[in-house]
């Protein structure tokens, strides 16, 4: 049949590429969704221009397609990793592609936060900070979480084509195997593996945003 | 305490522009609860939000201590609203935190440290009740209970200011009725000044000192609470404290009822006791000594802060000497007397 060993580097690749994307696009994603978020007009950080901008970049970043990004920006991963191809390279795109995804779903989850609250807050004299901080995370702590694991499971999805820039990981080897070389077994396991690695990411969300829940 | 001067603010909506307060003038002094009621749409709301600035008006000051709060710089306006508890309809309780970290949040803004945060709050906790519910979060509570941690949490940071927004409209009697002995109670205790804003009688009956009547963003009437229910001095503050109160008259009796006298008419009065006036048996003097006939078709006994109100309607038979001895003496006695109309 097939080695198992032929399974084991690619699978840590595909770990490492959506983890340290996913990592990657939480902390540029989730300041980015609360940016959205309160310099809407009638919120507590109103910049009409800042939030127009941002909105055109996220939109814009979300219409093109992964594969045509990926090859797009290659100078951009070059100037940030030192190359443009490999695990390590394909992790820029990646994170260029999670970040906005992860923004505007974020955005939405903070749009489900009563006004009341914040203008409770508001109210008790609170700066935007200690809003942003005290009520906006807290409060939709168990939506971010979400947000996170779709994140991270449209990454596992996004890596599959990293393979194109000699990224690796399990999407490569299903295609050079199963597509290119016609080995059905391979490709099978290989989509086996995915598929339990995807309910395993979701699996793990949903109880970290449960226990989160009150 | 709290001045409001020719304050004005207009919204502009796609349906067009619409004018919320329209030159506000109010005073409220140190201490009091003042009310403001009106019915919904009235502008009470917006009113409430400027005089912590969560709305800007576009005319007009406010004066809180004597400064004028729309020319503080945002560090000011923080310091302002720290010492300005706030009450909403809807509670508006962190669902993320239990009771105690609810109440503590005040004081979290102002960088307290733990051990000064329970010295400071654990009082509260006490006054309103909530001992055996420190741990809860908020949707384990029911509404009586949510609002009670929201008057902690609005009394955690040493106020001198409360402001109550419809606080006891989403409530149903009972709960509202303890929601505003509480209210009560802190004023008398701590004389701390609130200002409430509400679409309920029974609020502005059972708790305030004054009360401002608001409608299509103008202050109609400002007055005490008794003589605002005895003698509004407008014509459309009377009608819309009628409403309010539901104290118009059947429709049966308006229907044939008449502006001015005629022969052989029959006046309708409305009688207002208040105090005193409520202890002596008026009617049955009017009776005995007058030989009048009355006939109550309506009446009902308002207990207000301070004083018991009693209102009754009737129509009076009888000689119309006597009808005028019968009108002058309940006057001598204290009463209030209006001519409704004539039957």
């Amino acid at each position: 049949m097939f080695e198992i060993n032929l399974f084991i580097e690619p699978f840590f690749q595909t770990l490492y590429m959506v983890f340290v994307s996913g990592f990657f696009a939480t902390v540029f994603g989730l300041p980015l969704g609360i940016l959205l978020f309160i310099t809407q007009s009638q919120h507590i950080l109103p910049k009409p221009h800042l939030y127009r901008g941002l909105s055109l970049l996220v939109s814009g970043l979300r219409s093109i397609p992964f594969i045509i990004l990926m090859i797009a920006i290659i100078p951009f991963t070059r100037l940030i990793v030192g190359t443009s191809i490999g695990t390590t390279a394909s992790i820029v795109p990646l994170t260029l592609c999670a970040i906005p995804f992860l923004g505007k779903v974020i955005q939405t989850t903070l749009q489900e936060i009563p006004f009341g609250l914040i203008e409770a807050s508001q109210s008790m004299g609170a700066s935007t900070q200690q809003i942003i901080l005290k009520i906006l995370i807290p409060e939709s702590l168990p939506g971010i979480i979400h947000a996170i694991t779709l994140t991270l499971i449209n990454l596992v999805a996004y890596s599959a084509m990293a393979g194109a820039i000699g990224g690796g990981g399990l999407g490569d080897l299903a295609i050079r195997y199963g597509y290119q070389r016609f080995d059905t077994n391979v490709m099978f396991f290989t989509v086996v593996i995915l598929i339990v690695l995807v309910q395993v990411i979701q699996y793990l969300g949903e109880q970290c945003a449960k226990r989160l829940k009150r | 305490m709290i001045q409001l001067k020719n304050l004005s603010k207009t919204f502009s909506t796609r349906a067009g522009k619409i004018t919320a307060l329209q030159k506000i003038n109010l005073h409220i002094h140190p201490g009091e609860i003042f009310g403001v009621i009106g019915q919904s749409g009235a502008g009470k709301s917006t009113l409430i939000r400027c005089v912590n600035l969560l709305e800007r008006p576009d005319e007009g000051e406010i004066l809180i201590k004597n400064k004028n709060i729309l020319k503080f710089s945002s560090s000011e306006l923080c310091k302002l609203r720290h010492h300005m508890g706030m009450i909403f309809q809807h509670f508006n309780l962190l669902s993320s935190r239990n009771v105690y970290d609810n109440i503590a949040l005040p004081l979290e803004l102002l960088n307290y440290s733990s051990q000064e945060i329970k010295k400071t709050i654990e009082p509260l906790i006490e006054l309103t009740g909530l001992e055996n519910k420190t741990q809860a979060f908020p949707r384990q509570l029911s509404g009586g209970q949510k609002q009670r941690v929201a008057v902690a949490r609005a009394l955690a940071s040493n106020p001198d200011i409360i402001l109550c927004d419809e606080a006891t409209s989403a409530l149903d009697i009972q709960t509202s009725h303890a929601i505003l002995a509480l209210l009560r109670d802190i004023n008398k205790k701590w004389g701390i000044t609130i200002l409430v804003i509400t679409h309920q009688m029974d609020v502005v009956k059972n708790l305030c000192d004054r009360v401002a009547l608001l409608s299509h963003g103008e202050i109609l009437e400002c007055a005490s609470v008794v003589d605002f229910f005895t003698r509004p001095k407008t014509e459309k503050a009377k009608k819309l404290i009628e409403t309010l109160l539901h104290r118009e008259l059947p429709d049966k009796l308006t229907q044939r009822m008449q502006a001015s006298s005629f022969a052989s008419a029959t006046p309708v009065w409305r009688i207002f006791f208040k105090g005193q006036s409520a202890e002596t048996p008026l009617i049955s003097v009017l009776i005995q000594t007058f030989h009048l006939e009355i006939n109550i078709f309506q009446g009902n006994i308002e207990n207000l802060k301070d004083e018991t109100l009693g209102i009754l309607d009737v129509t009076v038979k009888g000689t119309e000497e006597n009808i005028k001895k019968g009108m002058a003496y309940l006057r001598e006695k204290g009463a209030q007397v209006e001519v409704m109309g004539y039957v």
